[in-house]
């Protein structure tokens, strides 16, 4: 039997991310982070502007700020990823600048679909690692919206109906 | 002391004590199990809420014992053995071995609750590797002395099975009919046809019709996060239960074992601490330790006492020595068309063709490959899309649109063969609450380890690749991953007490009242075969032993 080691985030992670974000929901996880990080950037709104970018565009502001809070559960209580998210955000800030000459905040869908492409076309980076955990985090809320369920042809869990089809060629795609 | 005194003491509730305790029952044996961990039940699991997903088996105070590793440096020359994915890079960096868990659980049941129910008998051989290949030991017995308890433990499972099935010999068919094979297997049984690899139906302890009062499966792959229908035979359900309904069986939980206590030639008490902290001192004409390859030789070593300074039954030394692990890897990718592979049993086919020892040319020690796409954890959305696709935004939805239900994986688990430098021992420094020390797994690969672990991957990717999936997005395995679901040898079963810690029986070779039931006994490991169905066969075995012993009064 196997048994799969998902990362970057463990499995006591998944249940202590979840308390984490029950506790400290989003806003005041953000006071919390943007207390511990340096720099005039509008960390907030970097944060939930590329957080934004990695959601369907239809997904409403309230799953922007699950995301965005998720992501931010996520890195509580561990130096290691909040400095990751830390340097991350700041080559994102960087790049916005180079590419487009303004904050991070303040880029279109477009251009911050940019940088996170070229987030993720730098592997071994500290902006890939960023760009995962993000997209990792992000994905989580995505896809518990049913809409987007519903347009994947998700049939739901696995129980209480299981598969009696399991057999046979499936309907549709999956 | 605390009760009546048992004829038989249990310590553990896993595979091998759960079977004794019903094989001692049927016997006319009466018995007390303790397990340091809670029961669990069909509600506490959760594969039917929408974010189940997060929901891998649950922990439960006292579920999880604690463990500490030493691990090997790792080898250049095998860099290609890593583990990597995709999306997320490499997962052990660095050039040490990282110990990523020892997959277990505490309770009743042990870890048969999340096992996938696979119900497998050893390759004949590959209990002679010594006397026909040179390597390793034998077993003190041989296949034909363990086919009977097999055949008992089928019976009480429901071992669902194919009579086309005949890797193993066997004195007649399973128990049960086969489940059919998935819509995904089907594809790769066809697929992979030129490669000759004997795909069967695999065995499995998962009813394919209504049996002993268990529901027939209703396919919906997750056996690992718990049996919320409560079909799977998990250990509790289908040994222990039906020991206690026999009124010959009880079992206190969440009572942990901290010594057992010897005095003349016998073993006399255990003693135990239960959840307010309280003391509880038990005793029992005869002791089965079946605590599992860790914890069995752990206890063990913290009950040394004056007239076993090195530990109880530790004379020769061999207490937590020839301590084998999962060799096993795990290779994942997007088929082309849609293949609702998130259906069906975890691992519903198994190929044997390089399962005995000699099957994989020049090494000593087989192997065996079963999809692994559910235990991979491949089944449901967010995972795919998290560790399969590399879109975001619409177009991801649009992948997942085009993907889902296309993600599989192959698994395959080797030969873990014994060597000198793998075994537990107690941890220097590392106590858990009660304030004994920890055990530490030290484990260092076996020469052929990597030779093997490099076979199953290019076999792996071959088969992937004959099945249409060549772009592979992950590579998981034990050479530089610890995360071990299968371990066994670390109190070794032999004739001869210099080199074995418990008799053919599982006997103790020093103190003839205490008994070894569970993996730890195992001098070999077998070519990946799921390990449940022997213990359960040895314990059987055992359990008459006990009996007898007894009767006659030698006890």
């Amino acid at each position: 039997m196997f048994r799969f080691l998902l990362t970057p985030f463990s499995r006591r992670g998944f249940l202590r991310d979840g308390l984490l974000a029950l506790l400290i929901g989003g806003g005041g996880g953000l006071l919390w982070w943007r207390s511990r990080r340096a720099g005039p950037a509008d960390a907030q709104g970097s944060l939930r502007g590329l957080v934004e970018a990695l959601l369907p565009p239809a997904s409403g502001a309230d799953r922007v700020e699950a995301a965005t809070a998720r992501v931010l559960a996520s890195v509580g209580g561990q130096p290691s990823e909040a400095a990751l998210l830390d340097h991350g955000l700041g080559w994102f800030e960087r790049r916005a600048s180079e590419r487009f000459g303004q904050p991070l905040a303040r880029l279109d869908r477009p251009g911050r679909d940019a940088l996170l492409a070229e987030a993720a076309a730098e592997p071994d980076s500290v902006a890939h690692a960023c760009f995962a955990r993000l997209r990792h985090a992000t994905l989580g809320v995505a896809l518990s919206d049913p809409a987007v369920l519903d347009s994947i042809a998700y049939a739901g869990p696995p129980l209480p109906a299981g598969h009696g089809d399991y057999a046979d060629a499936p309907r549709g795609h999956g | 002391m605390n009760g009546p005194v048992p004829d038989v003491l249990i310590i553990g509730a896993g595979a091998g004590g759960c079977a004794m305790a019903w094989r001692l029952a049927e016997l006319g044996v009466d018995a007390l199990v303790l397990d340091a961990g809670p029961p669990f039940a069909t509600t506490d699991f959760h594969a039917d809420v929408a974010d189940w997903e997060d929901h891998l088996f649950p922990e439960r105070p006292g579920s999880q014992g604690r463990c500490t590793a030493q691990l090997d440096r790792l080898d250049p020359s095998w860099d290609g053995l890593r583990s990597w994915s995709r999306n997320y890079g490499p997962q052990a960096p660095g050039d040490q071995r990282r110990f990523a868990a020892y997959q277990h659980v505490r309770g009743l049941g042990g870890s048969t609750l999340h096992f996938t129910a696979e119900s497998h008998r050893l390759h004949p051989a590959a209990m002679a590797l010594r006397s026909r290949f040179g390597v390793a030991v034998d077993w003190p017995f041989d296949y034909a002395a363990l086919a009977p308890h097999y055949e008992a433990a089928e019976r009480q499972l429901g071992t669902a099975g194919s009579p086309a099935d005949r890797s193993r010999p066997r004195g007649g068919d399973f128990p049960l009919p086969p489940h059919r094979p998935s819509y995904a297997s089907q594809r790769l049984m066809a697929a992979t046809e030129p490669l000759a690899l004997g795909w069967v139906p695999n065995p499995v302890a998962i009813p394919s019709q209504a049996y002993g009062g268990r529901p027939p499966c209703i396919y919906c792959g997750q056996c690992h996060r718990g049996c919320q229908v409560g079909d799977k035979g998990s250990f509790d359900r289908v040994f222990l239960a039906p020991a206690v309904a026999s009124g010959r069986c009880s079992v206190r939980h969440g009572l942990r074992v901290l010594r057992i206590e010897a005095e003349g030639e016998r073993v006399r008490r255990v003693v135990c601490r239960d959840a307010r902290n309280v003391d509880v001192v038990l005793e029992a004409r005869v002791v089965v330790l079946a605590a599992g390859a860790i914890e069995s030789p752990r206890l063990l070593l913290n009950s040394a006492a004056a007239h076993s300074p090195e530990g109880l039954c530790n004379e020769s030394g061999q207490v937590g020595r020839h301590f084998m692990e999962t060799v096993s890897t795990v290779l994942s990718g997007l088929h082309p068309e849609p293949l609702g592979s998130m259906r069906g049993l975890p691992a519903d086919i198994i190929s044997w063709r390089y399962n005995a020892p000699d099957a994989i040319p020049g090494l000593v020690g087989g192997c065996r490959f079963t999809p692994a796409t559910a235990t991979a954890e491949l089944a449901g959305p967010v995972n795919h899309a998290r560790r399969m696709l590399e879109s975001w935004g619409d177009a991801l939805i649009a992948d997942l649109r085009r993907t889902y239900g296309s993600a599989f994986a192959l698994g395959a688990i080797g030969e873990s063969l014994p060597h000198d430098k793998a075994f537990v021992a107690l941890d220097a420094t590392e106590r858990d609450a009660d304030g004994l020390p920890l055990a530490r797994i030290h484990a260092g690969h076996e020469a052929s380890t990597p030779a093997r672990l490099k076979f199953m991957l290019d076999k792996s990717r071959e088969i992937l690749a004959a099945f249409g999936i060549t772009d592979i997005r992950e590579q998981i395995t034990s050479y530089d991953l610890f995360n071990a679901t299968h371990v066994f040898g670390t109190c070794r079963m032999g004739a001869d007490p210099a080199r074995s810690v418990v008799d053919a029986g599982g006997r103790s070779h020093r103190w003839p009242n205490l008994f070894v039931a569970d993996a730890s006994v195992f001098p070999t490991s077998g070519g990946g075969e799921a390990p449940t169905l022997t213990i359960a066969a040895i314990a059987h075995r055992s359990a008459g032993i006990v009996r007898d012993a007894l009767a006659r009064r030698d006890i």
